[in-house]
């Protein structure tokens, strides 16, 4: 399409003819203004369209090698092996201290029972240290929360990853589909209610903090003093 | 008035051993009256059996299906056990949950890992000292 700078340029070379021309028209001068006037807005065109062109290239270049790069990074694998084994692994731990701490409680409830036998002064000293061993067993219950935290994290990544695979239909993968995730995390809670502190009950449900994140235990009385 | 030691006490945990744990921390308070349930709706339901019979509940927050903070709702919008005293016992350590506990209406919060003088002075916080 003829711009309308090209247009006014063309008008203001006719008007010009004609105005040589005494009102009257050489078909071959106009012919020739209309050519040179073709020519120039083609020519305009034929370079904007040659650099879009070569962009468009470079953009593609750029996603091939990415999507090569990202191929030889085998998500696949990632999906398939590293995510469940990861997951399968922290499973593992979790089991492995349960049966762990079992054990661990166990002797100290016989150590308990012992301490009852010898009475006196043994046995009060024996119960301090048992009441140790019972609120150290409680670090199953925080590991346990933090590996489930891990694991809900590892199962956004496998969907993630999925989503990639996808995205990219690098060949191996034709046919597959991103899935949601096999188990849900265990400690999520499905129902939601919004509380006074304006957050519902799923954004209140954040498991063990780190220690410069966590409400101290001493600041607690103050904190249900000031609500009350 | 000392606390009747004798009183039964509902802890509420789906970690088995958490539950192990309380119950013996208990019992070297000498409250050896204790139940056990492993989420709020088997709370619940052991709070309706004995009739509300319960003179403090020890829940924690995070389970399924029923959590600690819709449990102490539950037990607060009932007016046969709306009078029973809660201390939640959880990993949830954020003071917006403590705000929430708070205006739930619990009566203390303990917040985990916790030591044995925790137990026992939040205890006495809400029942009187034993």
């Amino acid at each position: 399409m003829v711009s309308r700078k090209a247009h006014k340029n063309l008008l203001a070379r006719l008007d010009s003819l004609q105005e040589e021309r005494g009102g009257g028209f050489n078909i071959d001068a106009v012919a020739h203004i209309v050519e040179e006037a073709v020519a120039s807005a083609l020519k305009r065109t034929s370079e904007a369209e040659t650099g879009l062109r070569t962009e468009l290239e470079q953009v593609s270049q750029i996603i091939r090698t990415a999507k090569v790069e990202i191929a030889n990074l085998r998500p696949e694998d990632v999906k398939s092996d590293y995510l469940p084994a990861a997951s399968d692994e922290l499973d593992a731990i979790i089991e492995a201290t349960e049966v762990a701490t079992d054990e661990i409680m166990s002797a100290a409830e016989k150590i308990d029972v012992i301490g009852g036998e010898l009475g006196g002064d043994n046995e009060d000293r024996l119960a301090d240290l048992t009441v140790l061993i019972y609120t150290a067993c409680g670090f199953q219950d925080i590991t346990g929360q933090r590996i489930t935290k891990v694991v809900s994290a590892l199962k956004n990544i496998e969907m993630r990853v999925d989503e990639l695979i996808s995205a990219l239909d690098t060949g191996s993968n034709k046919g597959r589909k991103a899935k949601a995730p096999k188990k849900k995390p265990k400690k999520i809670s499905k129902k939601r209610a919004t509380t006074g502190v304006g957050h519902n009950d799923d954004e209140l449900l954040q498991g063990p903090q780190h220690k410069d994140q966590a409400i101290k235990q001493e600041d607690i009385e103050a904190l249900l003093a000031d609500v009350a | 008035m000392a606390v009747d030691t004798n009183m039964r006490v509902l802890i509420v945990d789906d970690y088995k051993t958490i539950l192990r744990i309380m119950r013996n921390l208990l019992k070297q308070l000498d409250f050896e009256n204790v139940e056990e349930a492993i989420d709020g709706t088997a709370a619940l339901e052991k709070l309706r059996e004995f009739n509300g019979e319960f003179g403090l509940v020890i829940p924690d927050w995070n389970m399924e299906p029923m959590t600690g903070i819709q449990l102490l709702r539950e037990v607060r919008g009932d007016d046969e056990l709306r009078q029973i005293p809660f201390i939640m016992v959880t990993a949830e350590s954020k003071s917006e949950n403590v705000i929430a506990a708070k205006e739930a209406g619990v009566s203390n919060y303990i917040v985990k890992p916790f030591n044995a003088e925790t137990l026992k002075s939040k205890m006495e916080s809400v029942l009187g000292e034993f």
